[in-house]
């Protein structure tokens, strides 16, 4: 393929990597759990070498034992190299739940049910060299400052916090702009400054260990790969594993000079760092690829490229973010982002999960490839607007010149990458639940106990002010008690060095001696989604509008008919239904209510800041919350039937959107989206059919482009045709590819529990779809 | 093509363009009876485009689609499949049209004036008004509510009914006030009007979506209510005067699908220098459920043609006029 930005052309794989495609196919089925998050297989067989440090070594400190293990854990994996692979390193066993969360071990992979006594006594005595700090103490410390009220809030379903904190992205710049050694000299040239105290000491020698880990795994495939070109008999395979065994050999330590040598580096650190984000791949790899047009390499560039790809791919990479702009502001879109796209194209695949930044001056040819990849029935790439991130990270603190750095990370989070510790989310606080609290002035939904603010109830409200200033005051009371358990959450990852190897590529924590998740980093604010906010404007709207202004409903009719889940009441719940505008329809009374339940809550919780130094800010991409905190609500004024699904993303919901996308886009883009900049995305249904012209495909384009600089901030597409999601759910056999979008994940719809897939079946409700 | 409006404002006002462009429309007294407006329309010219239903329409054809354009008058469309028998639109109706049997809702239509009260008051949508006035600063504060994705695509508006044209006033205002704007602006039209509005259009309209349905004059009568002189008379005075126009054939199994009148598609075209494409609209059957929406029973049916047919009669115009021929989905 001569010109990466063709519509009408595919990539051509070289015949090498036809090949090596056709080898990783038959691997890919192996791992069903590749969609949570998990890059192998579970704990195998027997005995676990991520343990045996902890109990070999008793008196030495957590931090070093921690490092030993990542690095033994590493070492002790089989060194195995595929046929005619030209990048290599497999995954390990993994273990991420120790090495990136440090929070209980058991229950969360290990099966202490099913584990032999000897493991689980050995698994205990690793577990007790940890902090213990679990949900359990999290939840106790809370109670002992908030009151046995902390146990009500738990079955409430309002929030959950301080669990989950897995991705952010390390500096793949510093790696290749250093090499393995110069990070090591790095290292050891903060400890000759900072190291004054055993804590700071220990963390330095356990990072000394994790760089010259990386080094000897680097060398044990350089060895492989001579020990096989020694034995091999055919000279193609002979020469591919020498230049492996040179390529792993140079990378072990000196800084790369080839893009081969940049491209095996970088998948190395990405093993090590659990496969996770990759940052602006077409950035940080074009200086090579640049290099590589005028000095020939052994293998070819885009060879290199498709070769890291598959890496990505096989193992289930969760997001690598393409053009956006340079340092000076400029765009920096150039042959990789489509060199990229094209491969992944060509792979057609879910895995690495790209987003595409979208800037004010787009160019043209990007736009294209990306709709005609959505309507090819990808759902990758996603989209982000530079328009609304850059200004919006900006408020938060970050330069300009760091902001215009940014990337999408994990579930479609945003943050600098190399500077950020803003990891997945803090907590999830569904904001319909404190509605539901408030209609009842602050009384639990399950049980008759006061859990909030002591409010008027809805019955006891004379005007819609009244309303709403009653739920003001549970979000006001129910903040403190939320931030102080997600900041517990941040002090258990900090005090059991989560994350540690990503301490090393994260600018402000070598300068400053202080673990990655303790506030190293430059940058520390802290994410937390926001579930249930266009229900909660539209039950708004639809009270102000039928009970206190047209009068068309009564205070008791309706809170009857909430309190029967509308049963006897279906007359009350097509009024609620029809009668009162819903956001997502360019309605100003609708949209304007959406924007100031937004505004009320994320400027709110701006106010705190987490134990790490950071502002707390908003995001919405919820993967499964918008359905397990849904399961947990009552009816609600939006015409919503109890435990209905609040929606995944800050769209309307689904079906309440009927004037078509750019009346819906204009809707969310009226949102206060810069508050929010954790990532805040938005579901766009662009079904196959949709997308069947080039005439259709450019409008689109173009309505989009609009909607990224006019407000909005993240767009995911789902382009499976509605009648393939009926026959999936009938013979799932037959649709293994069909790719759909919940929260920030593309994935496959067969994949996904009946709830979901009813979920995203109900979006197509819209009409036009 | 520049925007009046500052697009930059648009977000913080909230309120779409209206407040940067209305001002700039001279204000009279014409309504227009509208009966839709549908945002995001992709296929009634280039671009994203809304497009305005107007009602009423001095054609016939038997196939009609959009059956709620026909009258000029406000019409009650009642979708039964959605009525939950609240029966608050019998106590709403003061020509007591709504009635309650037994259980049932029964709608009788003989006395109804279409004044709208039942509609007002139904909660379900199963009752509809289609037709509404609107001024045309009504009708442009929604259009230009999307003047960004317009400018974007090279989008705008494209009025549709019924016939536009049988509210000439209304209609040219409209068209004018979008010009104003900076906006693409087609009409959808049956060509049958006078030339003088004829005239008046091709100064305010970018493009003519022009309806050509049967090429036997006496054929026409009868399937369209009129004959097709004066819809080639203007279609020459289009030509004339130098506009836009891409040519729009519905296709009907057993009606207008004859070989004549495929190479009467074809002749037309290569008359006209101002055809710059020929789409062909092949015969659906979603108008049925509006029909019955109107309590009109009795409609033409048929089944749509196949995909090859169409096909064949798609390349036999093409290779004919030499225009490119699409087949509309």
């Amino acid at each position: 393929m001569l010109d990466y930005t063709s519509v009408s052309e595919k990539l051509v794989l070289s015949d090498r990597m036809e090949k090596v495609y056709e080898d990783i196919l038959p691997r890919l089925h192996k791992w069903e759990a590749r969609e949570s998050t998990l890059c192998a297989e579970m704990q195998p067989e027997g005995r676990d070498p991520f343990l045996d440090v902890f109990l070999e070594e008793p008196d030495t400190p957590y931090v070093i034992c921690l490092a030993k293990a990542i690095v033994r854990s590493w070492l002790v994996t089989p060194v195995v190299i595929h046929p005619y692979e030209a990048v290599v390193g497999i995954t390990r066993p993994t273990y991420p739940f120790l090495e990136h969360f440090s929070w209980g071990i058991v229950d969360h992979g290990y099966k202490a049910d099913t584990m032999d006594p000897d493991e689980l006594r050995r698994l205990s005595a690793a577990i007790g060299r940890m902090t213990q700090l679990d949900e359990d103490h999290r939840y106790r410390t809370a109670g002992a400052v908030f009151g046995p009220v902390i146990e009500d809030l738990k079955k409430e379903g309002l929030f959950t916090a301080g669990d989950y904190q897995g991705h952010t992205i390390p500096s793949y710049d510093t790696l290749l702009d250093l090499g393995l050694d110069g990070v090591l000299e790095k290292v050891r040239r903060y400890k000759a400054v900072n190291a004054h105290d055993a804590g700071t000491q220990d963390l330095y020698e356990a990072w000394e260990i994790l760089v010259i880990g990386m080094s000897e795994y680097l060398m044990q495939y350089a060895d492989e790969a001579a020990r096989l070109a020694k034995t091999d008999t055919d000279p193609e395979q002979k020469r591919y594993h020498q230049q492996i065994a040179e390529n792993c050999a140079f990378v072990a330590h000196k800084k790369p000079q080839t893009l081969y040598q940049a491209v095996q580096l970088m998948w190395c650190l990405s093993l090590w760092d659990w496969v996770d984000c990759l940052g602006r791949v077409d950035q940080y790899l074009y200086p090579f690829y640049k290099r590589a047009g005028t000095e020939p390499d052994v293998i070819d560039a885009e060879d290199a490229i498709v070769s890291i790809m598959f890496k990505l791919w096989e193992n289930g990479a969760h997001n690598a973010t393409l053009s956006g702009c340079g340092k000076d502001g400029g765009d920096a879109t150039n042959e990789l982002t489509f060199l990229f796209l094209q491969v992944l194209r060509r792979i057609r695949e879910v895995y690495p999960r790209m987003a595409v930044r979208i800037r004010e001056d787009a160019d043209p040819k990007l736009l294209r490839l990306i709709v005609q990849m959505w309507s090819e029935g990808m759902c990758d790439p996603s989209i982000v607007s530079d328009t609304l991130v850059i200004p919006a990270l900006q408020r938060l603190g970050v330069t300009l010149e760091d902001a215009r750095n940014y990337a999408t990370l994990g579930c479609q989070e945003i943050e600098v990458p190399g500077k950020c510790d803003l990891g997945c989310e803090d907590g999830i606080f569904n904001v319909a639940k404190a509605f539901e609290i408030a209609m009842r002035g602050g009384k639990s939904t399950k049980s008759d106990r006061q859990i909030g603010a002591k409010t008027k109830t809805f019955l006891e409200c004379e005007t819609f002010e009244e309303v709403y200033e009653s739920f003001e005051q549970q979000l006001w009371h129910f903040l403190p008690i939320f931030t102080f358990i997600c900041d517990r959450g941040q002090e258990e990852r900090a005090a059991n060095h989560a994350k540690l190897l990503k301490g090393i590529f994260t600018d402000g924590c070598l300068e400053k001696g202080i673990p990655h998740d303790a506030g190293g980093p430059i940058y520390n604010y802290g994410v937390v989604e926001t579930a249930g906010v266009p229900p909660v404007a539209d039950a708004m709207t639809a009270i102000k509008k039928l009970v206190f202004e047209e009068k068309k409903i009564s205070k008791e009719q309706l809170q009857q008919a909430l309190d029967a889940n509308f049963e006897g009441f279906e007359k009350i719940r097509q009024m609620l239904l029809n009668l009162a505008p819903k956001f997502g329809n360019d309605d100003d009374e609708a949209d304007a209510m959406a924007c100031r339940v937004l505004d009320t809550f994320w400027d709110e919780l701006a106010k705190y800041r987490s134990v790490r130094g950071g502002p707390y800010t908003g995001a919405c991409s919820l993967l499964s919350a918008g359905v397990t905190f849904g399961a947990q609500m009552g009816a609600m004024a939006d015409g919503r039937f109890a435990g209905e699904p609040l929606g995944n993303t800050m769209g309307p919901r689904p079906g309440a959107d009927k004037r078509g996308l750019t009346a819906m886009l204009a809707s969310v883009a009226k949102l206060p989206l810069h508050k929010g900049v954790g990532g805040t995305t938005l579901n766009v249904l662009l079904p196959q059919k949709f997308l069947a012209d080039e005439q259709r495909r450019d409008a689109v384009a173009q309505t989009l482009r609009h909607y990224m600089r006019s407000g909005g901030q993240l767009a995911q597409i789902t382009s499976a045709d509605l009648e393939d999601l009926h026959d999936a759910k009938r013979h799932p056999e037959r649709h293994g590819d069909l790719i759909v979008r919940v929260g920030g994940f593309s994935t496959r719809f067969v994949q996904l529990s009946d709830e979901l897939q009813d979920e995203i079946i109900s979006r197509y409700v819209r009409e036009g779809l | 093509m520049t925007h009046p409006c500052d697009l930059s404002t648009l977000k913080e006002k909230m309120q779409g363009c209206e407040s940067a462009c209305i001002p700039l429309f001279e204000k009279g007294d014409t309504v227009g009876m509208v009966f839709d407006i549908q945002r995001f329309s992709l296929y009634d010219g280039p671009g994203v485009r809304t497009v305005v239903f107007l009602k009423g329409c001095p054609l016939r054809c038997i196939w009609c689609h959009n059956r709620e354009g026909l009258s000029s008058k406000p019409q009650i469309l009642f979708d039964h499949t959605r009525c939950i028998g609240c029966m608050d639109c019998v106590d709403a109706c003061p020509e007591g049209c709504h009635l309650k049997v037994g259980e049932q809702h029964t709608f009788d239509r003989t006395a109804c004036t279409a004044c709208g009260s039942c509609a007002g008051q139904c909660c379900t949508g199963a009752l509809r008004l289609a037709g509404m006035e609107m001024t045309p600063e009504e009708v442009m504060e929604q259009v230009l509510r999307d003047c960004g994705v317009y400018q974007a695509s090279g989008g705008g508006m494209t009025l549709s009914g019924g016939e536009p044209f049988a509210q000439p006033e209304f209609a040219l205002r409209l068209l004018r006030h979008a010009k104003e704007a900076g906006l693409h602006t087609a009409v959808e039209t049956s060509g049958y009007t006078t030339a003088d509005i004829i005239r008046e259009a091709v100064s305010c309209t970018d493009l003519f979506l022009y309806d050509y349905k049967v090429t036997d004059p006496e054929r026409h009568q009868m399937l369209c209510g009129v004959t097709n002189e004066r819809i080639l008379r203007n279609l020459k005075l289009l030509d004339t005067l130098g506009a836009e126009v891409i040519l729009r054939c519905p296709i009907v199994p057993g009606m207008n699908d004859s070989l004549d009148h495929i190479r009467g598609i074809g002749e037309v075209a290569v008359a006209y220098g101002c055809i710059k494409a020929v789409h062909l609209e092949p015969y659906h059957r979603l108008g049925l459920d509006k029909a019955a929406r109107l309590g009109q029973t009795d409609i033409f049916d048929t089944a749509p043609p196949g995909k090859d047919r169409m096909e064949q009669y798609r390349s036999s115009i093409e290779a004919h006029c030499g225009r490119p021929t699409y087949i509309d989905s």
